[in-house]
């Protein structure tokens, strides 16, 4: 049935406002509900960016939390080190698996001279050459600092020439106890997958030379007893 | 939620050491293995959610304990992540004939790491 309002002319006009009243309400609601949906999206795009923020800060810290890890398993591994076999076994495991060395030498200062208590991946006249006091490890020592090829890292250049040893070492550190010397550690070649040294890993070396010095002593004075 | 049993099968000592300090803050409850056999003997004992497997060990290395892991009904499901230091080349290619899971270099990289482990773990 046909409401009477719509056939009666005379109720149009007041069903004509009210319409009028309804519509004008309407978008009323419809514009307070686009300011909400604006304001909405843009709490959406901040939450989104505090997300993004605080994945960010996840990973950075993850990867802090590895480096620090990698560490701690250095300083604990080399001190509870019983015995010189046991020392060398560590050394090689820190620089094969946290370092990706695929050759090393450690060479051990006795009355001044270099000679090689480990090496992997290199022998004969290369290694007689290394511990040369000329050589990158003696130059080390003379620098009492960590060194890094160039080329290889945004670090300190290296206070050695790479030529005699093609293509030359990643790095060497100095192994010291006390603040004296007792040999480097010298890292000659990475593993092939192995993205340059970094940041992280010249703190690890730097680790490595520290305690590694003050472990290699403490087994020295143990056998000496 | 029931912690996932992680199975850490590596003859270096430090490298399972920095794999613990990694994964142990994360959850897991985790096992370890020396070698190949002992890998195997504790896998089948214990029935370890996830597998992590060093590929050069003395004895019987990764790729033969990978071999026999899937031999075997009790640990043949079981997901496997080899830990190399080869990221190319024979063992890898072997790896994944053997049925592994995924694989990590060395150095471990503790995002990859976890990032693997989490995703076959399903999590």
């Amino acid at each position: 049935m046909t409401p009477r309002s719509l056939t009666d002319p005379a109720a149009l006009p007041a069903l004509r406002s009210r319409l009028a009243n309804e519509l004008d309400e309407a978008r009323a609601t419809l514009a307070v509900a686009q300011v909400d949906r604006e304001r909405l999206r843009a709490d959406l795009l901040t939450l989104r960016q505090q997300l993004a923020g605080a994945c960010d800060e996840l990973v950075s810290a993850e990867d802090r939390a590895g480096q620090l890890a990698r560490q701690l398993a250095v300083v604990r591994q080399l001190h509870a080190a019983p015995d010189r076999g046991r020392l060398l076994q560590v050394f090689r495991e820190v620089a094969a698996d946290l370092l990706g060395a695929a050759a090393l030498a450690l060479l051990e200062l006795v009355e001044g001279r270099l000679h090689p208590a480990l090496a992997i991946g290199i022998e004969g006249p290369d290694l007689g050459a290394l511990t040369a006091p000329d050589g990158p490890a003696g130059l080390v020592l003379s620098a009492a600092g960590a060194a890094l090829r160039p080329g290889v890292s945004a670090f300190e250049p290296a206070p050695f020439e790479p030529a005699p040893f093609a293509p030359g070492p990643c790095a060497c550190v100095p192994l010291t106890a006390a603040g004296e010397p007792v040999g480097a550690l010298v890292v000659l070649r990475l593993a092939p997958h192995r993205p340059p040294l970094g940041e992280d890993d010249l703190a690890l070396l730097a680790l490595l030379g520290e305690h590694g010095g003050l472990a290699w002593r403490a087994t020295r004075a143990a056998e000496a007893s | 939620m029931q912690r996932k049993k992680i199975l850490l099968v590596d003859d270096s000592t430090t490298a399972l050491l920095v794999e613990q300090m990694i994964l142990g803050r994360h959850q897991y409850d985790l096992l370890e293995a020396r070698n190949g056999a002992e890998g195997i003997a504790r896998a089948t004992a214990e029935r370890p959610d996830l597998i992590l497997l060093d590929v050069v060990m003395p004895g019987l290395d990764g790729l033969e304990a990978l071999r026999r892991l899937r031999a075997e009904a009790a640990t043949r499901d079981i997901p496997v992540i080899l830990v190399t230091s080869l990221a190319e080349g024979e063992s890898l290619e072997s790896g994944w004939a053997a049925g592994c899971s995924d694989y990590v270099t060395k150095p471990v990289d503790a995002l990859d790491l976890l990032s693997k482990v989490r995703s076959c773990l399903g999590q």
